[in-house]
């Protein structure tokens, strides 16, 4: 147990300093570019946590990282390398639009439950074509998931042009949702909504499932060893599907938590790359729902900050895309090192594969 | 009629062109047991790199030189992240794609608030590569107009896929290079060391990945645009696969992609009514449609994404 949290502290030791590195490189970056690094930096920490609206948009932009980073950590515990939380959160978004708009006459009790499931069945549904093209037709995951991102871009570039532009017909985009299936907002002016607490809830039911049920062990067992688990009987390609859909239900839970407490509205970049951050959430925070929250956060305050300092200092917001990846490369490289150091390491994977072999 | 084929596989052999390039360097990493899905951002990169090497210079040629200098450059950070602090190949594929994405539009948002730095939409144009005739083989009737009057990179790529199949398939080297893809250890106790080989071939890939780049921003277009690889690394990386791990096939592949892009440009241009998105799509759709019924079939490399 001491060991197990002393590898924890360490754990969270190495993301922290790759999280400073790669703030740091981005500095750097800055620099070389000839912007002004000094306003470039106050104006990034004012725009994370300047003041209290300023920390509750942190949070907002957490929300969607969260879930997605939940997302991704889920697939990749059972080994499926669930690239596609990208395209899964549009799809989430369409499916809780759809669903949303037609809601009108309904009690929020109703609307908003309706709204979110149908973003889960949105997700699960798009993560659902790559468990059945690995199932069947044996498609590496990683292409497929990818792929999909782009198909689904294209889909719903034709839906908010099409069958869900608004009445108006002026921009691409959806009619708001009904008013009943908009999440509350928790701190006004701010825009922090209620999807804050589903995706805390959801990190919290995610450790519970992972570590405490019979179900999570499984998801865990046969992401260490596909074939130890098998001969333990536990039929690993039935559970790296499933875990594939469960995951993109949540990515899908992240679209329209974004449509019912943000924007009330359908759009082409509606997720902007988060599905591909919430990759870079879920290693940060070695594939644990609970230091995702810290991951998402962190990256949260990051794009805030980003998003502030694009309007003060006139230096790209995708400067926030260049450190949270700089974040992750930072991260492989400590946990590499670190694991060079210490002579004896725990290697479950190892343990579990060498007792498969015969 | 002839005219019309011939301005059909020439359109085809254009469009082919970037994705053959990436493709033909992705068939030699992943020969080598290195999935390099951080082929996208490379050739994002590539195609930002020629921008400011043609900005810098004025000259396509170094633009395109640059472009691959730079895509190699980028495939060595894979290189250092898969090789000397063996992460997961497509965790480190990953990061470099996003870093890609975030790199080049913070550079590229800052030269052009340099005014003192940059040439005009005009001038970029006249400097970006323009179709060229090879001599005699251009004069062949019918074969000539559709494969030898194209932009250089395009003329390279023609070269350089049956060079790729050479290199691979009928040299010492490509031979050391596929053993270490089928069994490191083996070839490693043969004497052939593991790291170089995939270090020289994930910089290869990278070098492709950089031209493939650089035809999109100074060959097709005269100007980079963020995110302007979009998607056409991960098609490139399907297209592998489709072509059974050989450059040919690869080649092949590509082809017959650019023929089907080619095709839908002239159905859009028809009037036929469908919307855009649907075109659009196409290229990722077809990759999974052709994953669908080949994946199974294709036999990878034996150590393909392995850790080392």
């Amino acid at each position: 147990m001491k060991r197990a949290l002393a590898g924890w502290a360490g754990a969270a030791a190495r993301a922290a300093a790759a999280f400073g590195i790669a703030c740091a490189a981005g500095a750097c970056l800055l620099a070389a570019t000839g912007a002004d690094v000094g306003l470039a930096a106050s104006s990034m920490l004012e725009g994370a946590f300047g003041d209290l609206d300023a920390a509750a948009e942190t949070l907002t932009r957490a929300t969607p990282l969260l879930l997605a980073g939940l997302a991704v950590a889920l697939a990749f515990r059972a080994g499926a390398l669930n690239i596609g939380a990208e395209g899964q959160i549009l799809a989430g978004a369409a499916a809780g639009v759809a669903v949303g708009l037609r809601l009108g006459a309904s009690p929020p009790i109703v609307a908003i439950p309706a709204t979110l499931a149908a973003g889960c069945a949105g997700g699960a549904a798009a993560a659902g074509i790559a468990a059945a093209l690995r199932r069947w037709r044996r498609v590496p995951e990683v292409l497929s998931t990818i792929l999909l991102n782009f198909v689904l871009l294209e889909v719903v570039s034709w839906l908010v042009r099409g069958p869900l532009q608004e009445a108006g017909r002026a921009y691409p985009q959806s009619d708001p949702i009904a008013a009943a299936a908009m999440l509350p907002r928790l701190l006004p002016p701010s825009r922090l909504h209620a999807g804050f607490l589903v995706a805390l809830a959801a990190a919290a039911a995610m450790t519970i499932f992972l570590f405490r049920t019979a179900a999570g062990f499984r998801v865990r067992a046969v992401g260490l060893g596909p074939r130890a688990s098998a001969l333990a009987g536990f039929r690993p390609e039935r559970v790296v599907a499933l875990a594939l859909v469960a995951s993109g239900a949540l990515a899908g839970l992240a679209g329209s938590v974004e449509v019912a407490g943000l924007t009330g509205r359908l759009y082409g970049d509606l997720s902007g790359g988060t599905g591909y951050v919430a990759i870079a959430v879920a290693l940060l925070a070695r594939l644990h729902p609970l230091g995702a929250i810290a991951a998402a956060i962190g990256f949260g305050a990051l794009e805030s900050g980003a998003a502030h300092m694009q309007r003060v200092a006139g230096v790209s917001a995708a400067l926030a895309h260049a450190i949270e990846a700089l974040a992750l490369a930072a991260v492989l490289a400590a946990d590499h090192l670190a694991q060079r150091r210490v002579p004896v390491q725990e290697e479950p994977a190892a343990a579990v594969a060498g007792a498969a072999t015969p | 009629m002839t005219a019309e084929l011939v301005t059909f596989v020439h359109a085809s052999v254009a469009l082919a062109t970037p994705i053959a390039l990436a493709a033909t360097g992705e068939t030699i990493s992943e020969s080598a047991g290195v999935l390099n899905l951080g082929l996208e951002g490379t050739m994002l990169v590539g195609a930002f790199a020629a921008v400011l090497g043609v900005m810098a210079t004025g000259s396509p040629a170094a633009g395109l030189a640059v472009a691959v200098a730079s895509g190699a450059a980028f495939a060595g950070l894979l290189a250092l992240l898969v090789l000397a602090f063996r992460a997961d190949q497509v965790i480190a594929g990953t990061a470099l794609n996003l870093a890609a994405a975030g790199l080049t539009a913070v550079v590229w948002r800052a030269v052009q608030l340099r005014s003192e730095f940059g040439a005009t939409g005009g001038e970029m144009r006249r400097a970006a590569f323009s179709e060229i005739d090879v001599p005699f083989l251009s004069d062949i009737p019918v074969v000539g107009p559709a494969l030898f009057h194209h932009h250089p990179i395009a003329l390279l790529t023609i070269a350089a896929i049956p060079l790729a199949w050479i290199f691979l398939f009928r040299s010492a080297a490509g031979l050391r290079l596929r053993a270490v893809g089928e069994s490191p250890e083996a070839a490693a106790a043969f004497g052939i060391s593991v790291a170089r080989t995939r270090l020289a071939a994930i910089l290869a890939s990278g070098a492709f990945g950089g031209a493939a780049g650089a035809c999109l921003s100074i060959a097709d277009a005269s100007t980079f645009i963020e995110g302007m690889s979009s998607g056409r690394g991960f098609v490139a990386i399907a297209l592998v696969i489709f072509g059974g791990y050989r450059p040919l096939g690869a080649g092949a592949a590509a082809l017959l992609f650019g023929a089907a892009l080619a095709l839908q440009y002239r159905l859009q241009a028809s009037g036929s009514g469908l919307p855009p998105e649907l075109f659009r799509s196409l290229p990722y759709a077809l990759s999974l449609v052709v994953l669908a019924g080949f994946a199974g079939r294709r036999r990878a490399p034996a150590a393909l994404g392995r850790r080392t």
